[in-house]
């Protein structure tokens, strides 16, 4: 190469490298922002799932999500990899984003050949009166891309609203929940304790209660789908209401079972308890043994002063209204269904509650009942008995999350 | 060469370039591309394989090309009783003035610098191979005697792809001997227009000759050796080859060339890939090829290098794809 051509050529290596070097920092910078902004818009998706939908529903939206993030990545890194500016052949790359028509890459690769030709030494003239147009501030004019710093910064919005909804996505005003602490996966709850939600209600812990409650998520994903959920509505609903949405949420999903079994329990029993949450009640069960699970909610719940706190009357009057047996209130909390309603309560005027249900026989025929009669339970509170009040209907009566499907179907029907 | 002297000539060639495709465009209305392509094929050095139906100007075009360039031109209406002297020449005995007779050589219209050969596929193989090895060869030999052909040669033949009957296609071993195909369309709408106005009329566009005739041919071998001078990177021969090997059913990346492809382009192909690249780099003012370039004229280098299988014809699959899916392949490798 002749001496001119050679010193019009020396900078460019050095310019090469600086180009390069510059340009792959700003990839880099891109991809980081490119996958924190995937992964803030798919963690606002994550966070809205674990609000507003079921525990099972919420396992297949995470395990998407997840596939959703795993696929952004690669793709990130595919095109990170696309884009690096390798040192074979960063000439060609920056010939093409400069327009150098060819030009660098030709004196790059042809620097080292041994033969002469006879456009060299305009090539290395264009060369070095071209050099200006490839600078790395002219290439590279920011080292962070305004593109992904805008879409980073989007989704960075996106998850803080996402967190900031949280609460509006909280499910409707609770009633008394009854935690039972054999349900695996759920937010620990101290035993026996039980803790107000903001909005009103109850969240109780039942103890040593052995419902045989649905089995947690089997798979791995769904156990670590679960565990999200829980930890997101914990983090922005709090702990109680968290659980509350949990036994809400599993209710709804619990179809009541068609087991015969745990419609007639054996041997002429009273149900188990806990069996309440299987959605069937029996004529004639009205008044076994209670649920040690309500009880707990009664006796663990702290309602407030006159909100809260059930008149006598109301108590009475629940416990006649819907007809139930004479030995129907032994034992039982009167705030089984949860905290009354106070003033709108006793404001209200009594109303007569219309249920009708419809009744399908299979064959045609009735027939007749079939076990044995349920046991009579002695009156554990007669005096209730024998000054009946008038009937005062319960304007808005708080259910239960257990019988949160039952309930459902029977209103379903105009009476 | 200085760096001045260089961006003269390149400067230079094309201005010349310019010029003769302004001249020709005057008479040749429409046909753009392909009076590029034929430009591009002469400057390079090679010959032109000109397809089209009769009538759309392609004598016309050949003639307009060696009046601008200020060449000799000569043209051979191929038919099939055409012998091989008809196009080379023939030894003729000739009476001196001193009464002697002797054998004198009477050259054929191959001896042009310019020749149009009308419809090549009507005469016989042994005609037609008599023209293409005066092609290849740039010399002509009758009765043991080697006639060199003026400089520059350059034939430009047509092939009417109508009428095939009695006709004689030309072997894939004399098809590769042109540097570039070329197809003539069918002129649009406007173009038939224009065309009809302009020569229908008193004054015929004429054509100014750009180069002088006493120095054209000089001129030309000039520029034709300022494009062999233009630098090609490792890194676009590499291209050309990739492509060129691409076309072969051996090295096939697209499904097409296995199926429909027997052979594939030659050796001669990636030169004239090259060749044409050198051509389109000084048309830009560049003095360096580019993997561009080299796509820039796969198609009228490639296509009529490939030698199609029966399937091919059976489905109408077009050349020009292949050698689309062959530069995709190209690219892909490339990047």
């Amino acid at each position: 190469m002749p001496g001119s051509t050679s010193s019009a050529l020396d900078p460019i290596p050095l310019q090469l490298r600086r180009v390069r070097r510059r340009w792959n920092t700003r990839e880099m910078v891109r991809a980081g922002l490119a996958l924190a902004a995937a992964s803030a818009f798919l963690g606002a998706l994550l966070v809205l799932a674990a609000l507003a939908t079921a525990p099972r529903r919420f396992a297949a939206a995470a395990t998407l999500l997840a596939v959703a993030w795993l696929a952004s990545a690669i793709g990130i890194g595919v095109a990170l990899r696309r884009r690096w500016f390798r040192a074979t052949t960063a000439h060609h790359r920056i010939d093409y984003h400069a327009r150098l028509g060819g030009r660098l890459a030709a004196i790059v690769e042809l620097g080292a050949a041994r033969h002469d030709f006879a456009f060299r030494p305009l090539l290395a003239a264009e060369n070095a009166a071209m050099r200006p147009l490839w600078t790395a501030e002219r290439l590279v004019p920011r080292r962070v891309p305004a593109g992904a710093l805008a879409a980073a910064l989007a989704a960075g919005v996106a998850l803080a609203a996402a967190a900031a909804l949280g609460p509006v996505l909280a499910p409707p005003p609770p009633a008394a929940v009854i935690v039972r602490d054999t349900r695996a996966n759920r937010v620990p709850l101290r035993r026996g304790a039980s803790e107000r939600l903001p909005r009103g209600g109850v969240v109780a812990e039942t103890q040593g209660v052995t419902e045989d409650a649905p089995e947690a998520e089997d798979s791995f994903l769904g156990g670590v789908a679960d565990a999200v959920q829980q930890r997101v509505q914990r983090e922005l609903w709090g702990e109680a209401e968290a659980i509350r949405a949990q036994e809400l949420a599993r209710a709804e999903e619990e179809e009541p079972s068609p087991d015969p079994r745990r419609e007639r329990p054996p041997d002429g029993q009273a149900g188990v308890p806990g069996d309440e949450s299987g959605g069937r009640v029996e004529p004639g069960n009205e008044s076994r043994e209670p649920d040690a699970g309500a009880t707990e909610v009664a006796q663990g719940g702290t309602p407030e002063p006159g909100e809260s706190e059930p008149t006598a009357g109301t108590q009475r009057g629940a416990g006649t209204a819907d007809g139930a047996a004479r030995g129907a209130g032994t034992g039982t909390s009167p705030d089984l269904y949860g905290a009354p309603s106070g003033g709108i309560h006793r404001a209200a005027a009594p109303f007569t509650l219309g249920l009708t249900a419809d009744v399908h026989a299979s064959g045609g025929n009735s027939r007749p009942p079939t076990g044995d009669t349920p046991l009579q339970m002695p009156d554990a509170n007669p005096a209730l008995a024998e000054r009946p009040e008038e009937a005062v209907a319960v304007p808005r009566a708080p259910v239960p999350p257990e019988y949160v499907a039952i309930v459902r179907r029977l209103f379903e029907r105009e009476p | 060469m200085t760096p001045e002297i260089g961006a003269g000539a390149i400067r230079d060639f094309r201005d010349t370039f310019s010029a003769v495709r302004r001249e020709v465009g005057r008479v040749v209305i429409g046909h753009e591309r392909a009076v590029e392509a034929i430009l591009t094929a002469f400057f390079a050095g090679g010959h032109v394989l000109i397809e089209g139906v009769p009538g759309i100007g392609k004598t016309l075009m050949v003639r307009s090309l060696a009046e601008a360039l200020s060449l000799s031109f000569s043209r051979v209406q191929f038919t099939v009783d055409l012998m091989p002297a008809d196009v080379t020449g023939t030894r003729v005995i000739e009476e001196g003035s001193d009464g002697r007779r002797r054998h004198v050589f009477v050259p054929g219209p191959v001896f042009a610098h310019v020749l149009l050969a009308d419809e090549i596929n009507r005469a016989t193989p042994k005609t037609q191979s008599a023209l293409l090895e005066a092609m290849a060869e740039q010399q002509v030999t009758v009765a043991g005697t080697t006639h060199p052909l003026p400089s520059p040669f350059f034939v430009l033949a047509t092939l009417n792809p109508i009428e095939m009957e009695g006709t004689y296609q030309l072997p894939e071993a004399q098809l590769d001997r042109f540097l570039f195909k070329v197809r003539l369309a069918y002129p649009s709408q406007a173009e038939l227009e224009r065309i009809l106005a302009a020569t229908t009329v008193a004054d015929v566009a004429a054509i100014a000759p750009v180069l002088e005739p006493e120095t054209a041919a000089a001129r030309v071998l000039e520029l034709r050796r300022l494009v062999r001078e233009v630098v090609v990177p490792p890194h676009v021969e590499r291209h050309a080859a990739t492509i060129v090997r691409l076309t072969s059913p051996a090295h096939a990346a697209d499904d097409a060339v296995t199926r429909w492809v027997a052979h594939g382009a030659s050796p001669r192909g990636g030169q004239a890939l090259v060749l044409g690249a050198k051509v389109r780099a000084l048309l830009d003012g560049r003095p360096n090829a580019t993997p561009e370039d080299v796509d820039a004229v796969a198609h009228a280098s490639l296509a009529h290098r490939l030698v199609l299988r029966f399937a091919a014809e059976a489905d109408g699959a077009d050349p020009e794809r292949i050698v689309d899916g062959a530069l995709t392949a190209a690219r892909r490798a490339r990047t």
